[in-house]
């Protein structure tokens, strides 16, 4: 009996495994469409971030502006345009959804990507391009 | 040796002596003279030439007609051709002249007999006809002189005189030598004429191989023999100091003689070589006293300079005693009868009329009875007319023409037969002169006759052999006797006083009228030649003129003439048709007659002359007028040379007014001499030394320095001298606060001081001292002052800080004193000076380098701010691997952001507006402590606040300066390789002085450092290539602007927030580090690679290369954007944050403008509103900033500085 029960918390524990490395098994289409939604996630994270200019790390000039982010001793800044910032995210989505058609796309998209969190290091915490690190591991699996 | 023998060597010796000193005057007399330049006119013929003065020469060409100008070094200048339609042949002309003092060439023309004037440009102006007949006409004139008053002197050697012509052409003299004691003339062969700088005129006389001496009036006064071997001279030129110079035409030799016509230089021969000649045609002389040489047949000028330049006195000569214009004429349609003061009085024999003709028309007197009025005088509201045919005087009354009574014909005793002239006298008298009975009857005025005088005969003095005419001379009657040619005198009473006699040199004349002037003169009028005669006292002619002819001016029959108060000579003419010809005559008055008695050395006539003059001086009191002054300075001659004449106010009254009308006219040589004799004369040698010292420096005239020399000398021996000291100024300028701890050894007060006594003085101390600024006073040392100088002393002063205090311009005044010597023999003199000091602020832009006075390292304030910068940045975990001199500096930089220090242009007196003030520009820089207290400034406060942050940390600092603007550089520690890993161009360093300086645009607080670094390199690259940018290297500056010290104050000083100041920091590294920005970028980039035309990627890398100063990149994307879409409102309001950027606010406000008529949007009008701003236009600015705040307050409200500066 006590056998029994080991056995049968084993195979529970076995099939919590399987189930877990269930999207690995997924077929390319579906591994595909999962990519493609997570850039679209991307770039509509990129912009709601759109005025978070600091990502740049060129602060100063927007010092000032509505919506402020770093308040400078300058209280005489000029105003960009509105529509003159592009979030890097959304930068990197259109990138990586160009990439995507090669073979090689996978090994390439995650080149990109560990530049860009090099580049861009307050990204690496970012939950979208976790997820899209995972899937970009897999995608490259035969 | 015995005494025979010291005899017999002493005379050897005084022998050998004596030949020595004739040898060296000798040889002394021999003058040095050396080629200066030559100049060849080739295909031209130069006939003649003069000199212009300052402005070189003209030479007259008679192969092209023109005048060619050339300047001193005989560089040929403009050539004019002379214009056709003025008749001038310029084969024609025999001279040219030079009328210095109208600015006319005046040319000798011997075919037409006249003189064509030409203005200086060379246009002909006019031609002054001058062929008279009679003694005037010209047979062959030859040589032209013209003095400053414009008379004409012209040497006639066809004639063998001279002739003289006013500058309207009327003929006044011919001068002649004397005639010798046989009664004949000798021989004068005139080739040359000059003027003489005392207005004698120097002739040529080939006949006595001399040099005639000749007065102004024509009088002959003496010869100059002149030494040498020459054939034929021609042409003279008269020098400053009367030496001569001529030409040898024949043998070509050029001869210069002195004042007594010993020859000093001889050169020339015949050649065409340098000082040979061909054809020596005129001589001129330079400013320089060189003489210029004209060869016609070479076409070359050559000029000489000598050992004693000759300097030519051009038309510089005393003005004459006379003078005389011709102002009008006028017909008269009747017989003429009387030209009276009042009118002109004529007769109509047809109708028995008698007219008066005035200024306000014309009256008519008529009886039956009148048949031939000859004579008439006015008086007493009635007019006298004599009447030849009824032999009576009719007196009508003027106003109303009626005839109030007649009388003188039919009574036995005074009756009237041929009355010539009508004279109304003192004591209601009438005086007639009957021609007839050669008698001068005198009347009442009602018509009762009194008595006569006068014997008919020509033996005894008072017999008057014919009366020709009558006028009142010097208060008795001067009857003309034209038969005997003498003016008798009478009295009053009819006593014969005296005859003038008219011992005319010319020989028989026909003198027909006389009248007197308003200064005394006898003027008479000779028919024969004709002429004017005026007489002096003495019955000499002094002057002259007159002649026949055809010229409006000329004569044909002269029959009378009258002089009037107001000096106008009216001549009646009676040709066909009767003329009056009006003169206007000036004859010397009173104090002129005086002179001219001085200088003759009669007493009599110079006081009776001067009576009136000394009179008025007696009365303790006179104007400075330029006739009283010339009365002063005869007064003094006449008191010299007669002893005595002057009482003692009479001579301190003249003093005064030669002293007033020397301090208006400083020039005046002849005042000044007077002034400085009358005070020798008065035992006050020192003040007629200073009056002479005082004489300006002229050129060729010695008399003050001769005087001068005479005075000094006398008082040297007479040991009476003694020191005299003066302050005569004491200027102290604007005094500038900044400045005051340079003033001791950069003294800026100039302290005047003289010793006005014969003495020298010991050398001696100068204080000043200014109670409110100084503590004590300054001394300066004042080295000793010789006799009779005057010294300008560069006076210390040593300020407290008192004088920073002052924040205004303030006046001030200062006690000044100049001491000499010590204990009894102590000299000394003090004054006070006001002075204004300037505001503690100013600066005087024209010693740029004194704005290191502002740069206060040491001031505790600036030492606190950037110890506690520096100190919360080494706090900071920052792994900085920079230069540490760039790292300090970027530091304080941010710490200047930090405290909310901004850029703050002062609308109304920025850097580049500086206020004119007087002679230098004044404008306001604040103290760093100031800047950081009041946490804004403009160009030159921040850059000398950033300055003493830099300096007080140590890192070596130059102020740059651009046209307009000033900012910093630092020096780099590690040189150039420090910086090579921030990816930055080289040219954003600049070298100075071997090292590598980081140039920081101090307004752009608040934008990164490296923008600022970027814009100042910027700004040095763009004016460096105009030589524009200027270094002030603070070190060197202090050697000679010394730091002032601030007074201590309570006010806080803001001190920089460790956290605001870490921020700030990490994104200023961020900044430098352009290699990670690009790595950043790098998404952008390969976005754009595919997609080349998406506009919002080229902006947004437009903007982030901008943020960081990239201008060229920034402004490359920004084009392409451009190009995708021309009229998009984000790509201009991009452009024009760029050209904001790049300090170019009017390219940013017109693309601000293109991008509101886009879309209209509250950023937009604040960015306009910050560019207008910036560029100094507040009204515009403030417009802009309101309509942002109508469009989005919540926006504006974001900018409470500018809510504050604009609304």
């Amino acid at each position: 009996m006590k056998t029994r029960i080991i056995v049968a918390v084993m195979m529970a524990l076995c099939l919590q495994v399987v189930a877990a490395e269930k999207p690995a098994i997924r077929p390319k289409s579906k591994q595909k469409a999962a990519l493609k939604t997570l850039l679209d996630s991307l770039k509509t994270k990129g912009k709601q971030t759109r005025k978070t200019r600091h990502i740049l790390s060129l602060p100063v000039a927007s010092a000032g502006a509505r919506g402020g982010e770093v308040r400078t001793a300058n209280r005489f800044a000029l105003l960009w345009p509105e529509g003159s910032h592009i979030s890097p995210l959304t930068a990197l989505s259109v990138n990586l959804e160009a990439a995507g058609g090669g073979s090689t796309a996978g090994a390439d998209m995650r080149t990109q990507l560990t530049d860009f969190v090099e580049v861009f290091p307050e990204f690496r915490k970012e939950p979208l391009l976790e997820d899209l690190n995972v899937l970009l591991t897999h995608l490259d699996r035969p | 040796m015995d005494t025979s023998a010291r005899n017999h060597t002493i005379t050897r010796l005084a022998m050998a002596a004596l030949a020595v000193f004739i040898l060296c005057r000798q040889s002394g007399a021999i003058e040095g003279f050396h080629f200066v330049a030559e100049q060849t006119l080739p295909g031209t013929t130069p006939l003649c030439m003069t000199a212009l003065g300052e402005k070189g020469l003209v030479v007259l060409d008679g192969q092209s007609n023109t005048l060619q100008f050339l300047d001193t070094d005989l560089v040929s200048g403009s050539r004019v051709t002379i214009d056709p339609t003025s008749g001038v042949e310029a084969r024609a002309i025999a001279a040219l002249a030079y009328d210095g003092q109208r600015g006319e060439i005046l040319a000798l023309d011997t075919k037409r007999r006249a003189v064509h004037v030409f203005t200086i440009k060379g246009d002909f102006h006019e031609t002054i006809a001058l062929n008279v007949s009679g003694p005037g006409k010209l047979d062959d004139p030859g040589y032209l002189a013209v003095d400053e008053n414009g008379i004409l002197y012209i040497a006639d050697p066809g004639d063998d005189d001279v002739k003289v012509f006013t500058r309207q052409g009327i003929y006044l003299v011919t001068m002649q030598k004397a005639l010798n004691r046989e009664g004949k003339r000798p021989d004068f062969k005139p080739t040359g004429v000059a003027l003489r700088p005392d207005g004698t005129l120097a002739v040529v006389d080939m006949a006595e191989r001399c040099i005639q001496i000749f007065t102004r009036d024509g009088t002959h006064r003496y010869r100059v023999r002149l030494e040498g071997d020459f054939s034929r001279l021609e042409h003279l030129v008269a020098g400053a100091n009367s030496e001569y110079i001529s030409l040898d035409t024949r043998r070509q030799r050029i001869y210069k003689w002195d004042h007594v016509g010993v020859l000093s230089t001889v050169f020339g021969t015949k050649g065409t070589g340098r000082g040979q000649f061909h054809s020596l045609a005129a001589i001129a002389t330079d400013n320089a006293g060189r003489a210029v040489i004209l060869d016609t047949k070479q076409s070359k000028l050559q000029t000489f300079g000598f050992d004693q330049p000759c300097r030519g006195i051009g038309s510089a000569t005393p003005p004459p005693y006379h003078h005389v214009r011709f102002a009008r004429e006028w017909r008269p349609n009747r017989t003429l009868v009387a030209m009276l003061p009042e009118g002109d009085l004529s007769f109509d024999s047809r109708e028995r009329r008698l007219y008066l003709r005035g200024s306000d028309g014309e009256q008519v007197f008529t009886d039956r009875r009148l048949r031939d009025v000859s004579a008439a005088c006015m008086c007493d509201g009635l007019i006298y007319a004599f009447d030849r045919g009824s032999h009576g005087v009719f007196a009508f009354r003027i106003d109303s023409g009626e005839l109030v009574y007649h009388f003188g014909a039919g009574r036995q005793e005074g009756n009237l037969d041929d009355v010539v002239r009508m004279l109304p006298g003192e004591a209601n008298t009438l005086f007639l002169a009957d021609q007839d009975d050669t008698r001068v009857k005198i009347f009442s005025r009602d018509g009762i006759f009194a008595t006569s005088f006068g014997v008919k005969g020509n033996e005894l003095d008072k017999e008057i052999s014919h009366l020709t005419d009558m006028t009142w001379y010097q208060g008795n009657l001067a009857v003309l006797d034209g038969a005997r040619e003498l003016v008798h005198i009478f009295d009053t009473g009819g006593r014969f006083l005296r005859n003038i006699p008219l011992p005319l040199p010319e020989g028989s004349v026909d003198l027909a009228a006389i009248d007197t002037d308003p200064n005394g003169f006898l003027v008479l009028l000779d028919r024969k030649r004709p002429r004017i005669l005026v007489l002096d006292h003495d019955g000499e002619v002094s002057y002259q003129f007159g002649s026949r002819g055809k010229r409006v001016f000329d004569w044909s029959r002269p029959t009378g003439l009258a002089v009037h108060d107001d000096g106008t000579l009216n001549l009646l003419d009676d040709a066909k048709p009767s003329r009056v010809l009006v003169y206007a005559l000036e004859t010397p008055g009173a104090v002129s007659q005086a002179a001219i008695a001085v200088d003759r050395d009669d007493r009599r006539t110079a006081m009776a002359r001067l009576g009136p003059f000394l009179a008025a001086l007696g009365t303790g009191s006179m104007d400075p007028t330029r006739e009283n002054a010339r009365g002063a300075v005869v007064a003094i001659k006449a008191d010299q040379k007669f002893r005595n004449i002057l009482s003692n106010l009479q001579r301190e009254v003249a003093q005064t007014v030669l002293g007033q009308w020397l301090h208006a006219h400083p020039g005046s040589v002849e005042a000044r001499m007077a002034l400085a004799q009358s005070l020798r004369k008065a035992k006050q040698v020192e003040e007629a030394v200073l009056v002479l010292q005082a004489a300006p420096q002229r050129q060729g005239d010695s008399r003050c320095a001769v005087l001068l020399a005479r005075y000094k000398s006398e008082l040297d021996n007479s040991g009476r001298a003694q020191s005299i000291v003066t302050i005569d100024s004491c200027d102290v300028p604007r005094l500038l606060p900044a400045l005051s701890q340079t003033y001791f050894d950069q003294p800026v007060i100039a302290l005047t001081v003289s010793n006005t006594g014969g003495r020298p003085t010991p050398p001696g101390v100068a204080t000043f001292f200014a109670k409110a600024v100084m503590d004590n006073p300054t001394e300066t040392p004042v080295p000793a002052l010789p006799p009779f100088s005057t010294q300008t002393i560069a006076c210390r002063a040593t300020f407290n800080r008192n004088i920073l205090t002052y924040v205004e311009t303030t006046r001030l005044s200062a006690h000044v004193q100049v001491k000499f010597g010590k204990g009894r023999n102590v000299v000394m003199a003090e004054s006070h000076a006001g002075f204004e000091l300037q505001g503690r602020n100013s600066i005087d832009w024209n010693q740029e380098d004194m704005v290191t006075c502002f740069v206060t390292t040491k001031d505790p304030d600036i030492q606190v701010f950037l110890r506690r910068a520096l100190s919360a940045a080494e706090e900071q975990t920052i792994q900085a691997d920079l230069d540490p001199y760039l790292y300090k500096a970027l530091t304080l930089f941010d710490a200047m952001q930090s405290i909310d220090l901004y850029y703050m242009p002062d609308p109304t007196q920025p850097f580049n507006y500086s206020r004119l003030s007087g002679d230098g520009l004044i404008d306001y820089v604040q103290y760093p402590r100031e800047t950081l207290v009041r946490q804004s400034g403009d160009c030159d406060d921040l850059a000398v606040l950033y300055a003493s942050l830099l300096e007080g940390a140590g890192i070596p600092t130059v102020l740059v300066t651009s046209p307009g603007h000033i900012f910093v550089a630092f020096m780099l520690k590690n040189g150039r390789q420090s910086v090579d890993a921030l990816g930055l161009k080289q040219d954003h360093l600049v070298e100075y002085n071997g090292n590598v300086y980081v140039p920081v645009e101090t307004t752009l607080l608040g934008n990164p450092f490296v923008t600022a670094w970027r814009v100042a390199a910027d700004t040095i690259l763009k004016h460096r290539a105009n030589d524009k940018i200027g270094f002030i290297d603070l070190r060197e500056a202090w050697q000679h602007y010394k730091t002032v010290s601030l007074p201590p104050h309570d006010q806080e000083v803001p001190i920089p927030a460790r956290s605001v100041l870490g921020l700030l920091l990490r994104r200023e590294l961020d900044a430098l580090n352009l290699k990670q920005i690009e790595k950043r970028l790098a998404v952008y980039k390969r976005w754009l690679e595919r997609e080349p035309d998406n506009q919002s990627l080229l902006i947004l890398l437009a903007r982030s290369y901008g943020e960081v100063g990239v201008f060229d990149l920034a402004q490359e994307y920004a084009d392409r954007a451009m190009a995708v879409s021309p009229t998009n409102q984000t790509v201009y309001q991009v452009l024009g944050n760029l050209a904001f950027m790049q300090n170019d606010y009017a390219g940013a406000s017109d693309w601000f403008l293109k991008a509101d008529a886009i879309s209209h949007t509250a950023a937009i009008q604040i960015n306009l509103a910050l560019t207008y701003l910036k560029d100094g236009k507040l009204v515009p600015a403030r417009k802009a900033f309101a309509e942002a705040k109508r469009l989005d307050p919540a926006l504006v409200s974001g900018y409470p500085e500018l809510i504050q500066l604009l609304e």
